[in-house]
């Protein structure tokens, strides 16, 4: 049964999760020590809690990267709950799928998220937030609704009758006309900027330095050693000479399409959209974007969503028998020997 | 450019697709000498980005053969090789590079014909197409 509580203020909502044990710990974003930088913290202490930023309006780090790296190896033994984004929660249950998170223990919660800040341009929303269309949290344990009401409600599963909160009753039908409007006008803006990304393509990547800086940030690309990384990319001086008598010259960084291309391949099914790649990169390429624009054409392909449902396979782990054969090439008896 | 030949490389699965060349061997058929056989051991671990790199270190076109759906030496891995596809040609599609330069046809151990024919169809189709021009 789904209960709905009043949130009053966040900080102080989270601070009453700790005093009543219904969690030991909580990774919250926290400003850091100089201005405009937020990162994430796993607190215990209440006092340190008080100083936090729950709705942070920079994403310095995927939370989710923090919690893979903080159970990769093994369960919390203790309880703990995670403030997440909801870009970062479909990461995170994307990196359940991947088995990089061991989910015991944990408890989500997840806001409505109106967009956040560029870090290099900390007064104005990302491009990638202003065409996101998950900006609802959808499988967390802990929500909190705030978008087109005029003030924020708890929905929760969870028996958080100790906490003394308020109980309302909610009524779903203000937030969610507000929410389908938004929705179809992010899709809409989506629609229109994907197919400008997509024209441009080349020219995005003339400006690209192949530091691989949106591939370490990319809550996805969790590989401990990556192919662009290998030395099996670099040639001899043979073949460098042979590439550059085939086209016109060779230009430096190498392998930007090819890196760029196949991190396609192997990781935009699972794209989530987070926008991380887009804020490290130093050359403004909208990676994001770029990405965004692979990942709708292959999520409608194989008709999967990123972060959904857990018992569904990611595409590429998974078959059927009879499916894709318009890209088989059919064959036609022409010649006769 | 009538003299032009393209470079072609043949990506076969070493069950089916290299057995399809063994049995074409074995009838004296043959395929154009610009195609150059790259045996795998299966299409199921063939990764989209090694398809990409031969296109970038000057390759024209790329066909890829495995055995029939339902006949792999590994029971599934043809069926994830045609997801991989799939997916490699959707995303050539959707920035707009040519995603006919790549072609997949299953041929069977005993199929030599086939994989011979598959070899001379492909040669014209990419000589229709011209050099491929792509900068990596």
């Amino acid at each position: 049964m789904t209960n709905y509580y009043k949130l009053g203020d966040f900080k102080d909502f989270l601070i009453a999760l700790l005093d009543n044990k219904i969690v030991d710990a909580i990774l919250v974003p926290m400003k850091g020590l100089t201005e405009n930088t937020y990162s994430p913290f796993l607190i215990k202490d209440r006092e340190l809690l008080k100083n936090s930023e729950p709705i942070s309006p920079v994403m310095a780090v995927n939370s989710a990267r923090v919690v893979s790296q903080l159970t990769f190896k093994g369960d919390f033994l203790f309880k703990v709950a995670v403030v997440l984004k909801p870009c970062e929660i479909l990461a995170f249950r994307e990196l359940i799928k991947l088995n990089q998170i061991n989910s015991k223990n944990i408890i989500t919660i997840c806001f409505d998220c109106n967009g956040i800040n560029s870090l290099k341009d900390i007064e104005n929303r990302r491009e990638i937030c202003e065409i996101c269309t998950n900006f609802t949290p959808e499988h967390s344990d802990i929500k909190i609704f705030s978008l087109g009401l005029s003030e924020s409600i708890i929905s929760t599963e969870m028996d958080l009758k100790e906490l003394k909160l308020e109980e309302v009753n909610f009524d779903n039908k203000k937030r969610e006309e507000f929410l389908n409007k938004k929705l179809a006008e992010s899709r809409e803006k989506r629609k229109e900027k994907l197919s400008q990304v997509k024209a441009e393509f080349n020219d995005f990547l003339k400006n690209c330095i192949v530091c691989k800086n949106c591939m370490r940030v990319c809550p996805i690309c969790f590989c401990q050693e990556c192919f662009f990384d290998s030395p099996a990319l670099n040639g001899n001086s043979i073949t460098y000479s042979m590439r550059a008598s085939r086209m016109s010259g060779l230009v430096f960084p190498e392998n930007k399409l090819l890196f760029h291309l196949g991190r396609m391949n192997h990781m935009s099914v699972s794209c989530v959209g987070c926008g991380a790649c887009e804020d490290a990169c130093p050359a403004e390429i909208p990676v994001a974007q770029m990405f965004a624009a692979a990942g709708d054409e292959l999520k409608s392909l194989f008709d999967y969503q990123p972060g959904g449902n857990l018992e569904e396979k990611i595409p590429f782990t998974c078959y059927e028998h009879d499916e894709l054969h318009s890209f088989e090439q059919p064959y036609r008896e022409t010649r006769k020997n | 450019m009538n003299n032009w030949e393209p470079k072609i490389v043949y990506i076969m699965c070493s069950w089916c697709g290299s057995g399809g060349a063994e049995t074409a061997a074995a009838f004296n058929l043959k395929y154009p000498e610009n195609i150059k056989p790259f045996r795998v051991w299966c299409t199921g671990g063939l990764d989209p980005a090694y398809i990409l790199r031969a296109f970038f270190e000057g390759a024209d076109g790329i066909i890829i053969s495995g055995c029939h759906p339902g006949d792999c030496h590994y029971d599934i891995g043809n069926y994830y090789a045609r997801r991989r596809l799939a997916a490699l040609k959707t995303i050539l599609k959707t920035f707009g590079f040519d995603e006919n330069r790549i072609w997949l046809r299953w041929v069977g151990h005993s199929e030599g014909k086939r994989l011979v024919d598959t070899a001379e169809e492909f040669n014209e189709h990419i000589k229709k197409l011209g050099p491929h021009k792509i900068e990596n």
